[in-house]
């Protein structure tokens, strides 16, 4: 739901963005109000959680053979952790820097 | 109305209660003549709203708290170099079709796993056993929608 809510922000970022320098600075403005940050702070931890539960259900499901042995739950959470590393770093450098 | 036996619809005994309770089908209607039930049933989407339901929870859980922090935390406290958000800059990378791509599905994905996530919340934890298929048209409905409205702004850039 929450991670939904971004989705529909995102959604408005692309139209301003269509729209022109002039929608697109509005809605930067916008997203400088505190109103704004207060949203994005409770998405950012409802999505969080989220990342959380949604990781412990993975390595509930998922059943890792590699040969005889099964890949141990601590294993399966540590490697969705270093993807979810690295997949914030890769979007924020093309976001920030690139 | 006299209907055709066909694959879209599956004869059972009367066992309203544990059709009800499968949430693959998605409405029960007691026919008019004896005890027969019909269930009217569309084969096929289940399996596809489940998969973009479980795709939609991992851009949730992986993308989507990198974005939120920038788009949403980082600019607005000023923690992001100057130009970062610039006007230019951003149309630039959104050109780029691998960019496109990657949004149609940060931005749709998401919005699947809501649906899915919703409706069983409407029928399983909020107890509502009506309205499946209205349920199901809304939310799969509003996805859909956000998936073309996507699609649309993205062509258009």
């Amino acid at each position: 739901m929450f991670a939904a809510a971004f989705s529909v922000i995102m959604l408005l970022f692309l139209v301003a963005l269509s729209r022109g320098p002039g929608a697109y600075r509005s809605f930067l403005r916008w997203l400088d109000t505190p109103w704004s940050i207060a949203l994005s702070a409770i998405i950012l931890g409802a999505v969080l959680y989220h990342t959380g539960t949604w990781f412990r259900l993975t390595t509930r499901i998922l059943s890792i053979r590699l040969g005889h042995r099964t890949v141990s739950r601590a294993a399966i959470a540590s490697g969705l952790v270093l993807v979810w590393i690295v997949a914030s770093a890769v979007v924020a450098y093309f976001h920030i820097w690139f | 109305m006299q209907r055709e036996p066909d694959r879209d619809v599956v004869t059972a005994e009367p066992q309203l209660g544990d059709v009800l309770e499968d949430s693959e089908r998605w409405e029960v209607r007691p026919s008019r003549r004896g005890r027969r039930v019909f269930v009217v049933y569309l084969p096929g989407l289940e399996p596809i709203f489940w998969a973009l339901f479980s795709a939609g929870g991992f851009v949730a859980a992986i993308l989507i708290p990198v974005h939120v922090a920038i788009l949403g935390i980082a600019f607005g406290a000023g923690w992001l170099p100057g130009d970062a958000l610039s006007y230019g800059r951003i149309l630039h990378l959104v050109h780029n079709p691998l960019t496109k791509l990657y949004l149609w599905g940060l931005i749709s994905l998401p919005i699947y796993h809501w649906a899915h996530r919703f409706r069983f919340a409407i029928h399983h934890q909020f107890g509502i056993h009506g309205f499946k298929r209205l349920v199901a048209v809304a939310t799969y409905g509003t996805a859909v929608t956000g998936t073309v409205l996507a699609a649309w702004v993205l062509l258009r850039l």
